[in-house]
């Protein structure tokens, strides 16, 4: 092998990638509701970072330049397949027969509406709701993540839980709002 | 239900999801993602058959020097001019509408330019849009596009109708330290097999000025703009050294071999079996003197 493969092999690239990929793929998992998709994303987003890893590699901080791209990239991948996901979360209803079992999957079965309902919100507000809640960011991290205004964030944000809590209460399928699908 | 009890609830149900993600996971991810990560950065080609017979490693030079004006690249100049507002504008037109033509290319996006090398009529330009960058060379006889993209690995895609694209793109990297970072050179065709090189990189902070040396001895200054060195030529040959100035003198760093051996590691593109990542595209007008416009790639 010559000096210089061993330097390419040096740069950086590979322990950075083994420090970020299980961020990377709890974050896109959780935007694309969909874990095979998930693995194809993370694996698309690094590889983008790997073309420009030079100049990322430089950044202050090139895991914030992989998670925008990555987030961006999900929420692309889960908008192609939005109505798929409805129409598989829609086949995930269950409902218990015996009245002991309902009482005691109670709690489950409020969790399972959540995440149905969680998974029924358009990509981009539950890429808010991710990168706000799960991720933590504060909202000017998540406008600077998404290429939007913190005024977007803070409205997105807002009526992602007014959607949450109008599909828990009613128990019906909500069609994403299309117009949260886009910037 | 309050907001902050929703989002409390919200919360736990993403955390309990990404508990689920299991390490093995991860690890096929990170190997797949060394494993595949680029070589070169572009694919390249040239549409046309006759291009596709020049083909990779079929370069020769006869006819092309660098110090004369050669029928295919006439008003080429060793040292770029200053860039206008014009010359990028106009570049950044034919490039962005060759791009948008590109089959399986982003469409229209837009695009915008961060480095731009002018040699008398010929302006060669670094695109950005989002997480894509392109490189265009556009002339008055050409418009010359290539597209980076996801995988990134190292492919050519010819134009439809069009045969073997040809062309080579190979990336070295440099000590940390050195002043040229990362040079990326691609070697070409026109549709009428008259070779160039393009060579693009980048350049540590304080370097004012890069020119190359080429295989036969002749220097190309490049255009250092950013943070990122650009220059093209249009004669096959490679660039072997580069002087490079800084506020504290001029230094002669060696740029190795570009191709395949040591030197850097390299993508034949019609060898190397990879994934179609990239795309490129070249317009050649018949016209000797037409609009600068990219139009169909076809």
């Amino acid at each position: 092998m010559s000096s210089r493969s061993l330097r390419r092999r040096d740069d950086g690239f590979d322990v950075f990638v083994g420090g970020t990929t299980r961020d990377l793929l709890r974050t896109v998992s959780l935007i694309v509701w969909d874990p095979a998709v998930a693995e194809d994303v993370v694996q698309e987003s690094l590889l983008q970072v790997a073309r420009r890893w030079s100049r990322v590699r430089r950044m202050d901080r090139p895991a914030a330049y992989a998670r925008r791209v990555a987030t961006n990239l999900a929420i692309a991948a889960a908008e192609r397949r939005a109505t798929e996901r409805a129409e598989l979360a829609a086949g995930l209803v269950f409902e218990p027969e015996d009245a002991a079992a309902r009482l005691a999957l109670e709690q489950v079965a409020r969790q399972r509406d959540l995440d149905a309902a969680i998974g029924r919100l358009a990509p981009r507000q539950r890429a808010v709701l991710v990168l706000r809640f799960f991720e933590d960011l504060t909202e000017a991290q998540t406008a600077q993540t998404l290429g939007c205004s913190i005024g977007t964030v803070k409205s997105t944000c807002s009526r992602a839980l007014a959607r949450l809590r109008i599909d828990l209460r009613g128990g019906t399928s909500v069609e994403p709002d299309p117009t949260q699908s886009t910037h | 239900m309050t907001n902050d009890t929703l989002s409390s609830d919200v919360a736990a149900n993403f955390r309990r999801r990404a508990a689920l993600i299991d390490t093995t996971t991860v690890e096929r991810i990170a190997a797949a993602v060394s494993d595949a990560r680029p070589r070169s950065r572009r694919g390249l080609g040239i549409a046309g058959s006759a291009a596709g017979a020049a083909g990779v490693g079929g370069i020769v030079i006869a006819a092309v020097t660098l110090s004369g004006s050669t029928p295919a690249f006439a008003g080429w100049t060793a040292s770029p001019s200053s860039a206008t507002t014009a010359d990028t504008t106009s570049a950044a037109a034919a490039c962005s509408s060759q791009l948008a033509s590109l089959p399986g290319g982003p469409g229209s996006v837009t695009w915008s330019p961060t480095a731009t090398d002018v040699r008398g009529p010929y302006v060669l330009e670094e695109l950005a849009s989002g997480s894509l960058s392109a490189t265009c060379l556009t002339g008055p006889t050409l418009t010359s596009v290539s597209l980076g993209s996801g995988d990134g690995a190292a492919s050519s895609t010819g134009t439809p109708g069009g045969g073997d694209p040809g062309g080579t793109s190979s990336t070295t990297n440099y000590d940390p330290g050195d002043a040229l970072t990362e040079l990326t050179l691609t070697s070409l065709n026109t549709q009428g097999g008259v070779p160039f090189d393009t060579l693009e990189g980048t350049v540590a902070s304080g370097v004012t000025a890069v020119s190359l040396v080429l295989s036969d001895g002749e220097s190309v200054e490049a255009t250092v703009s950013g943070g990122l060195v650009l220059a093209w030529w249009p004669s096959g040959d490679k660039p072997v050294s580069a002087q490079v100035s800084t506020a504290s003198g001029t230094t002669t760093q060696s740029l190795g071999t570009f191709g395949p051996g040591p030197g850097a590691i390299v993508h034949g593109n019609r060898a190397s079996g990879a994934p179609d990542p990239g795309h490129m595209s070249t317009n050649e007008s018949p016209n000797p003197h037409p609009p600068a416009q990219g139009g169909s790639s076809s």
